[in-house]
């Protein structure tokens, strides 16, 4: 997959196929030679209409606030109607120091995100210093935009710490990436943006930060059918990431969160008279 | 759906863009901006769904640095702006395509001179006093013609750029809030937001 040649090691070895050509011009990043083709071409299960073609079933979001950056998500899985896991792993933990978060196919997301997990390693080992969020974010940028008419489904965000600080990106398959502070991504990302938008300020907590995240998740947990299962919560800091809550089941907080407002959680707010 | 839009004065450019990245429904990102800078007298506003404008903005920036390093100066607003319509132009029968991005390329030459170009996924090229690309071209054109003159003084330009945002966000039906704003004049180029 990855050249490994010795020789190289050590170098800053940047150009790898046109060292012997004179180089006229730099060109787009051509994809890396791993054979990844769709059979059938890219299947389209849900979102035929481009107006609602979200990446598909799932809310995972992320902010950055004064104490690094909060990634929440939800770990459910589902194959059009049929829900085929409520325990997904939506955070991918790349290294000690970078996660990404999954949205779209989970096999495109796992797989490109171990393949950028190598790729840092390769290059702390040559190089003797960590890649930053930027550079990482930006050669998995690289490959998606190789990759671009083949079918990927990925609606990712990259996050980490560097030695200038956290930084939050947003990348997906159309070879997208951007900078950002607040990002949701997925089926429920919209309901969890109004709740995100309403709270968030840069000088919050970590723990009214971790309390904003699981809520956000919990209302579009509720409000989509293509996301539920827990909520995860990473916060990531100077020093790495740390799984701040493995799994808090999103029933369990429609209850809570219900009885906060003296409710209690049946649905029968509206006292709906029959007759 | 991006707006970008200049004009060209006595002695500045401007070209300002929207801030906005919208994605079906929802708009990711309010803050982007869309005007490079390819050096410290040139910028380049670029429209495009984001990869492509990514993507080539990137390629213009870095192969204007390499001509750059190979030839020992930058090259001027009018060899820049062939150089960037050659990059389109190569790339119309191509096998990836088209470069799906349009721009504006304006900036400032060593001796004074401002230029303004506009520019095509295409590769038309040409050279302009004030335009706009995408959308911003129906309502901006007419107020453009009827309010620029020649020899414009800089504080005339950003009031002309003002009403053109303010027209925008009064007719245009995608809501634009934030707008990007860059002035290039002899001294350098001055950034804003409004």
């Amino acid at each position: 997959m990855i050249d490994f040649d010795p020789s190289t090691f050590g170098l800053a070895h940047t150009y790898q196929k046109e060292d012997k050509d004179e180089i006229n011009t730099l060109a787009l990043p051509s994809a890396p030679q791993v054979i990844y083709k769709t059979l059938n071409g890219p299947t389209q299960i849900s979102g035929g209409n481009k107006l609602n073609n979200f990446k598909h079933g799932t809310t995972t979001l992320g902010f950055v606030f004064k104490e690094g950056i909060l990634l929440a998500v939800d770990s459910r899985a589902s194959m059009g109607s049929f829900l085929s896991s409520e325990q997904v792993r939506k955070v991918i933990e790349i290294n000690e120091y970078l996660l990404g978060t999954m949205a779209g196919g989970a096999a495109d997301c796992q797989y490109w995100l171990a393949y950028l997990a190598n790729h840092c390693r390769t290059y702390e080992l040559k190089n003797g210093s960590k890649l930053s969020v930027a550079a990482a974010s930006k050669f998995l940028q690289g490959i998606l935009i190789g990759y671009r008419n083949s079918g990927l489904s990925m609606g990712c965000m990259i996050a980490g710490t560097d030695t200038t600080g956290q930084h939050l990106y947003y990348i997906d398959n159309d070879g997208m990436r951007l900078k950002g502070d607040i990002f949701s991504v997925g089926s429920g990302s919209t309901y969890a943006y109004g709740v995100l938008d309403n709270h968030y300020r840069y000088d919050l907590s970590l723990d009214e930060a971790v309390e904003l995240g699981i809520r956000a998740i919990y209302h579009a947990t509720h409000r989509d059918t293509a996301s539920g299962g827990v909520v995860r919560v990473y916060h990531i800091h100077q020093d790495g990431w740390t799984k701040v809550h493995d799994g808090i089941d999103v029933v369990d907080l429609h209850y809570r969160f219900a009885q906060q407002k003296g409710l209690v959680g049946d649905g029968d707010e509206a006292k709906q008279r029959l007759f | 759906m991006d707006s970008i839009f200049g004009l060209q004065g006595g002695d500045f450019v401007i070209v300002a863009c929207d801030g906005s990245i919208a994605h079906s429904i929802l708009k990711i990102k309010e803050t982007e901006d869309k005007i490079l800078k390819l050096d410290d007298h040139k910028i380049f506003g670029i429209s495009g769904e984001g990869a492509d404008r990514n993507s080539f903005g990137e390629l213009v920036h870095k192969n204007h640095c390499l001509i750059r390093y190979k030839t020992g100066s930058y090259m001027n607003l009018q060899e820049t702006a062939h150089f960037v319509r050659s990059m389109y132009a190569q790339a119309i029968r191509s096998r990836d395509g088209p470069h799906q991005c349009n721009g504006l390329l304006g900036g400032v030459d060593s001796d004074g001179t401002p230029s303004l170009y506009w520019l095509d996924y295409l590769g038309s090229l040409q050279k302009i006093t004030r335009g706009a690309q995408g959308y911003a071209n129906y309502f901006l054109l007419g107020l453009l013609d009827n309010q620029y003159k020649p020899n414009l003084t800089k504080e005339e330009g950003i009031e002309i750029i003002k009403k053109c945002i303010k027209e925008l966000q009064t007719r245009f039906l995608i809501a634009q809030n934030k707008f990007i704003v860059k002035i290039v004049t002899k001294q350098g180029i001055e950034a804003f937001t409004i």
